[in-house]
């Protein structure tokens, strides 16, 4: 099977700081986000299994050109890379656009895997959009993968229940944390990774029907994004264990709430 | 014409978006909110011409000839086209979401998911939602055709009971094919918890240091008539709650009327997911919890002195 993995690369936000309101992202190191790394261990498991080729496809930061090898020694067997100047401040939209134009340059896929949302902007909309792009079926909350002939067996995590479903390929997966445990990659594999085939690509090597492809073909003005204010009470309840039970209590009950 | 779009599978939802989108209609230039229903019953349609739906589609196919993405897409935005919707309002359910980028990518316009609030500015959309994880709220217009928005449970006030005497016209959906068919549904694992609804929750952290202190949380949760939940840890690190009763970040949000956090430090990953809560009360040892400075009350205690005190205070 010929399978993409679409990955991304975020600043890691645990160790995002607030400062005068405004979050601080400089210096912030970058790191592939949980989910895609579940995505690509799931491809490829799946290639293990039944043969075939896993290809990292990936829109970000200049730092890709390193993190990209981090894939490979996971298990990625090359590398597509957007991180020219020129996709910088691509929304959704274009994001989708390009990695599913990347995908068609290469020959197309049977499965495409990806986070079902990224752990930066908590969107879950590129998956979806990828696969109308592509034209191919679309099944996100995906926690376990089976191949069954020409399709797929999915079980996947709705709110109430799970549910077990099947389609033909070729599709679209957007998968949870709970599919797998990313494996780390051995020395060996961090070696081979240095080896293994990465292609840098620019707007111009794709078929983009000459969309524009940075921050300026986003359609969405950002008016503040700032940390709220605080508008709660903040009051201290005070006084010894009792005090402050019946305080507790008595300020409860003059909110109405108990 | 031109009609706001309003959509979810998850019908108790629907009335909230109805709300939304009538209190939208003037500034967006829109004519009627039209509500589509797939299959449900006449009276789910009737309900919904009552409670802010000017228009109700019923679709001919039902939710499982439609399980997937690609289904729902197709029928909502040959109706969003037909009707010149200015945008499309579903709820952030997961199917909701799942439904949401391949609509808008179809439609070829924004979609932002997860939104808290929605207004009209100068004719155009302008949105609401936690950004980086909840560490910041982004507020931004949109441009474009057709945008599509899902909107966090309980954003909204629902449409009152009578405030529109809509139609319903059946709808034959011109609708793709699924991509996929559901053989069996099944029940997860662990508990079914209904976080969202409950009007009161009793939430414990990492400082509850053994099972044994967990007593008089489960018996508070009861006297407010509320239920049990959790930070990451105590679910997955201590195994004392099945993952179904988190709420933050990757788990559960809920907006209760009354938020009780007990041992919580109170990081984002967390609070995230109750931000919406009426009253936070915080009760931690330590004064220097971040939790305290977004609580409306604040309670520096050991938990395990102070929670069977407060029940006997509620109790008595």
């Amino acid at each position: 099977m010929k399978i993409a993995v679409c990955m991304k690369l975020i600043r890691d936000l645990e160790q995002v700081r607030i400062k005068d309101r405004k979050a601080v992202l400089e210096g912030v190191p970058f790191k592939f986000d949980d989910m895609s790394l579940n995505a690509l261990e799931a491809a490829v498991q799946l290639k293990e299994a039944g043969g075939g080729e896993v290809t990292v496809y990936s829109l970000g930061p200049q730092k890709l050109k390193d993190s990209i090898k981090e894939a490979l020694a996971r298990g990625g067997d090359k590398g597509v890379v957007m991180n020219d100047p020129a996709f910088k401040g691509a929304d959704s939209e274009t994001t989708a656009n390009v990695l599913a134009a990347a995908i068609k340059a290469d020959g197309g896929a049977d499965l495409v895997i990806c986070g079902e949302e990224s752990a930066d902007h908590y969107s879950g909309q590129v998956p979806g959009r990828i696969s109308e792009s592509l034209g191919f079926g679309f099944c996100s909350y995906v926690r376990a993968i089976e191949v069954k002939g020409d399709g797929l067996v999915l079980t996947r995590d709705m709110e109430e229940a799970l549910e077990v479903v099947e389609g033909k390929r070729p599709m679209v997966l957007g998968v949870t944390s709970e599919i797998n445990e990313p494996r780390l990659a051995s020395m060996v594999q961090i070696l081979k990774a240095a080896k293994k085939p990465v292609a840098f690509l620019k707007p111009g090597d794709l078929d983009l029907d000459g969309a524009e492809t940075g921050a300026a073909a986003s359609r969405i003005e950002v008016e503040s994004d700032l940390a709220p204010v605080q508008d709660r009470k903040g009051i201290m309840i005070e006084g010894s264990v009792e005090d402050m039970a019946q305080g507790l209590k008595e300020a409860l009950q003059k909110e109405g709430l108990v | 014409m031109p009609d706001i779009i309003v959509f979810s599978e998850k019908n108790e939802l629907v009335p909230e978006l109805l709300g939304k989108a009538q209190a939208l209609k003037d500034g967006l230039g829109a004519q009627a909110v039209t509500a589509v229903l797939l299959g449900g019953s006449g009276e789910d349609a009737d309900s919904l011409a009552r409670h802010g739906a000017d228009h109700v589609l019923v679709s001919k196919a039902d939710a499982s000839s439609a399980p997937d993405a690609k289904s729902k897409a197709s029928m909502l935005a040959a109706i969003a086209r037909e009707k010149e919707a200015p945008l499309v309002l579903m709820a952030s359910t997961r199917r909701g979401r799942e439904t949401a980028g391949r609509l808008a990518h179809r439609l070829g316009g924004v979609c932002v998911t997860d939104i808290n609030a929605l207004d009209a500015a100068d004719g155009k959309p302008v949105y609401e939602r936690y950004n980086l994880g909840g560490n910041t709220v982004e507020r931004a217009s949109v441009d474009g055709p057709t945008p599509v928005f899902t909107s966090m449970p309980k954003s909204f006030e629902p449409a009152p009971e009578g405030s529109t005497s809509g139609d319903v016209q059946e709808l034959s959906a011109e609708m793709d094919a699924p991509a996929f068919a559901v053989l069996e549904k099944k029940a997860k694992e662990g508990e079914s918890v209904n976080l969202e609804d409950a009007r009161a929750i009793v939430c414990v952290g990492k400082g509850f240091e053994n099972k044994d202190n967990l007593g008089p949380a489960m018996e508070l949760a009861k006297v407010l008539e509320g239920e049990v939940g959790c930070t990451r840890e105590p679910a997955t690190d201590f195994g004392w709650f099945s993952e179904e009763r988190i709420l933050g970040l990757s788990g559960k949000k809920a907006s209760p009327e009354l938020y009780v956090g007990v041992g919580i430090s109170g990081q984002i990953q967390h609070t995230v997911g109750i931000l919406g809560a009426k009253c936070i009360v915080v009760v931690n040892k330590d004064k220097d919890a971040p939790f305290f400075s977004m609580a409306d009350y604040g309670v520096v205690a050991d938990l395990a002195a102070f929670l069977p005190k407060f029940i006997e205070a509620m109790t008595s």
